[in-house]
């Protein structure tokens, strides 16, 4: 097994150089990343920052000092309540049971002790109903309807309403066949649109394309001292230029100039703030706050791994940013008919700095105002809107999709609860991530995680995959592979591997001591993956140069076993393509 | 193989575990106490640090800034939660990443296509664009995990618990990183070489 060698490895990466830190090469590095100095402007900016900050520093609690002040008091608190839930014990078993902490205690006491597989219990939260009318209808709202001045579109305000300090608008907005860019606009690929309103207090607009003709969002307008508002509040507003911004990465401008005024009546204390835990798979809502344009929410979130770093195909190894996009750190707030309201990443907090395996984080959602019973607060592994994009360079339509859940609560503001939603729906959990994977494609158990079909390097044109392979031996896998570049039909490179376990020991220890295998016009080496891989799974990165004068990618890769003459993956596109179907299918999670 | 220049990097620490690590250490037990000026002492000595940590995310100078001085807020109110204070850097380094990443997300969709800042040195100009394209090759996380390794001067561990990845991870990032960093600065070597020998 890979294991064996483990300290051997050890040993021989102590001597390699890339870990030395050489000066000559941190400061061309330093030099390339242009990092060898900030600029002016950062400097001030910190020392604005710093001017900024409040006078007196919040002061660490300690825990543990506090506790010790607090024995006293709390044992004898202890004691008499003890003697309290006796009492209760006697005439509400269940009551007294069902007590965090001590429960089991009562359960034991009274003889009836549960199966080890219990249902989730689901916590009581204490409830705070706004101010003194509690949550109750939203002051009526005349709609209204503002044309462009030059006929390119119109807006329509469907709702308001207001708390004394943000404003919320549930607007719609139709653009004019008579829009100069309206060709260019892809309406099913729309990212976002925002606009430049008028004023330094005109909040920002979004607004996402509903599948129709209309683009549809809530704009949020902080309200200028809102200590003084009185019973109503007054808005001039001006929809100003804006920019639709497409998934392709282009922009189409939308020159629209549409003023309008409307008033709003104030509605204070129309809000529900749940406090204590919800939990669900390992989320927990500590805290929640609704209002009809919004909801916040802190959440203690499991951290389930990183794009890059689980077996999951689909993130480029070139990818960028993606690779450390975190799972499960994405939210859908969604109505009671199923409707998403909003959907959005959470804002993660500071991890522990012993490096815990929670985060807390925060959800901030606006709403379109409206009068509510009941909410779905629903997490995912993916974001959704990574996952639209995926998607469709995958050729898959939306609906076929699946977006893993990995919790999701039903706010019941009537009730005042939240709990787990009770449905069929599985729960992805932490481990099933880092260990799924898609299926094995040949005899050799291996399958394609990445593909790069074209990427420059040194000067040349490449193509590179990462393989995996999965329950990985030596013994059951000499590997002598060829990788078969086609271009109409003719094998134009082929590229030659080597015997894997022979990589570290036979072939060129070239720069700073990788073992990489280089047959001239290809190259090969290994990575290590995730350290949730238990060591089971081998990571092998082959490339294959393209061939001088070749014009666009190879038209396919084959991946071919030469001792045993087996075409182990017959196209090397095809098959990844087929392993992101599944990964955005959910195929691993359907059990 | 090519020579290595020197280069005069800014604010980068001394070797090992010495009094600097202490004094700092010590700034950290200030700031948890209240300290603002020990506070504002520590940022002093990490502001070099962030900087190239937010400059391995983001590239441009404004969202540089803005994600550093929120990464200073945040480290101004939760300073209190590190335990260990001589994982301060570390925690620190997160907060910045933290700090990058919302900015992205809230930037999503906008971000424009100038990822790599401008260059003032034109002569140098087709050689930095091989070696930019390398850098650009090389994916934001090599480029951050090369910045927090060998410039911000955390450990192999440091860096593995800052981005939630093996330490076998990141030390084969760092080799895959240099390497191909050593490939794009041979090439650029070679064309100085041949453009100074056809002269």
């Amino acid at each position: 097994m890979r294991n064996d060698r483990a300290p051997e490895r050890a040993k021989e990466k102590a001597q390699r150089g890339y870990l030395k830190r050489d000066p000559e090469f941190c400061g061309f590095l330093a030099k390339e990343l242009d990092m060898e100095k900030a600029p002016e402007s950062y400097h001030k900016a910190l020392r604005e920052i710093y001017a900024e900050l409040p006078r007196d520093m919040p002061v660490r609690h300690y825990p543990l000092r506090a506790a010790m002040k607090n024995l006293a008091v709390t044992a004898a608190v202890l004691v008499v309540l003890g003697l309290s839930l006796l009492g209760a014990n006697q005439a509400y078993p269940q009551l007294t049971e069902s007590l965090p902490g001590v429960g089991m205690l009562f359960k034991t006491l009274n003889g009836t002790e549960d199966a080890p597989n219990l249902p989730p219990v689901t916590n009581t939260l204490v409830v705070h109903k706004g101010g003194p009318k509690g949550l109750h209808k939203i002051p009526d709202f005349a709609p209204i309807q503002v044309e462009d001045e030059n006929g390119l579109g119109k807006i329509q305000i469907q709702e308001a309403w207001c708390d004394g300090e943000n404003v919320y608008l549930d607007v719609s907005l139709w653009v004019s066949e008579k829009l100069p860019e309206k060709a260019a606009l892809a309406e099913d690929d729309l990212i976002e649109a925002r606009f430049q309103e008028s004023g330094e207090d005109a909040g920002e607009l979004s607004l996402r394309y509903d599948g129709t003709s209309r683009y549809e969002g809530v704009w949020k307008l902080q309200v200028p001292e809102s200590g003084q508002v009185g019973e109503s509040v007054f808005l001039q507003l001006n929809l100003g230029h804006g920019y639709l911004y497409m998934a392709d990465g282009s922009t189409v401008n939308l020159p629209l100039t549409m003023p309008f005024s409307l008033v709003v009546e104030v509605d204070k204390g129309n809000a529900v703030t749940l406090e204590g835990p919800g939990e669900d798979n390992e989320y927990t809502v500590e805290s929640l706050r609704y209002t009809p344009g919004a909801v916040t929410a802190l959440v203690t979130v499991p951290r389930l791994g990183y794009y890059g770093y689980s077996l999951l195909p689909g993130i480029s190894y070139f990818g960028g940013a993606a690779e450390s996009t975190p799972y499960g750190l994405y939210a859908v707030v969604s109505g009671e008919d199923g409707e998403a309201l909003w959907e959005g990443a959470l804002t993660a907090g500071e991890p522990q700095a012993d490096g815990l395996s929670y985060q807390p984080a925060a959800l901030s959602a606006v709403l379109p105002p409206a009068d509510r019973e009941k909410l779905t607060l629903s997490f995912y592994q993916f974001d959704p809107q990574d996952l639209r994009r995926w998607a469709k360079d995958a050729g898959l339509s939306q609906k076929d999709i699946v977006n893993p859940v990995t919790a999701a609560f039903t706010l019941d503001l009537a009730a005042g609860t939240l709990e787990p939603v009770e449905d069929s729906l599985h729960r992805v959990s932490r481990l099933e991530i880092f260990e799924m994977y898609p299926p094995f494609e040949s005899s050799q158990q291996l399958y394609v995680r990445g593909l790069e079909p074209e990427w420059e390097a040194a000067g040349s044109s490449w193509a590179l995959t990462e393989l995996v392979i999965g329950n990985y031996t030596y013994t059951e896998h000499p590997a002598a592979w060829v990788l078969r570049g086609y271009k109409d039909g003719q094998v134009v490179q082929t590229a030659t591997g080597c015997d894997l376990k022979e990589l570290e020991h036979s072939v060129d220890w070239d720069y700073e001591g990788v073992p990489i295998h280089r047959d001239g016009s290809g190259e090969l080496w290994l990575e290590d993956g995730s350290e949730y891989e238990l060591n089971t799974f081998l990571h092998v990165y082959f490339q294959i140069q393209y061939p001088p004068g070749m014009q666009g990618p190879f038209d396919r890769l084959e991946l071919v076993d030469t001792a045993t003459g087996e075409v182990l993956i017959e196209d090397l596109e095809a098959s990844y393509e087929r392993n992101l179907r599944w990964v955005l299918t959910a195929g691993g999670y359907k059990r | 193989m090519g020579c290595w220049t020197v280069y005069k990097i800014e604010g980068q620490k001394k070797k090992g575990y010495g009094g600097e690590d202490i004094v700092k250490e010590r700034l950290v037990r200030k700031a948890q106490n209240g300290d603002k000026e020990a506070f504002l002492s520590l940022m002093g000595e990490f502001e070099m640090p962030m900087y190239r940590t937010a400059k391995a995310i983001l590239h441009r100078e404004d969202d540089v800034e803005d994600a550093v001085q929120e990464a200073v807020c945040r480290a101004f109110y939760k300073i209190g939660e590190v335990r260990k204070p001589r994982s301060f850097g570390a925690w620190l380094m997160r907060v910045v990443i933290n700090c990058c990443y919302d900015l992205l997300r809230d930037q999503r969709g906008i971000v424009p296509l100038e990822l790599l800042p401008e260059r003032a040195c034109e002569e140098d100009r087709d050689a930095v664009l091989d070696i930019r394209e390398a850098l650009a090759a090389l994916g934001e996380n090599d480029r951050l995990i090369l910045t927090l390794y060998y410039l911000n001067d955390l450990t192999v561990r440091e860096v593995a618990k800052v981005l939630s990845i093996s330490e076998g991870a990141v030390k084969q990032r760092l080799a895959h990183g240099r390497r191909r960093f050593r490939e794009a600065y041979e090439l650029r070597e070679q064309e100085r070489r041949a453009v100074s020998y056809e002269k």
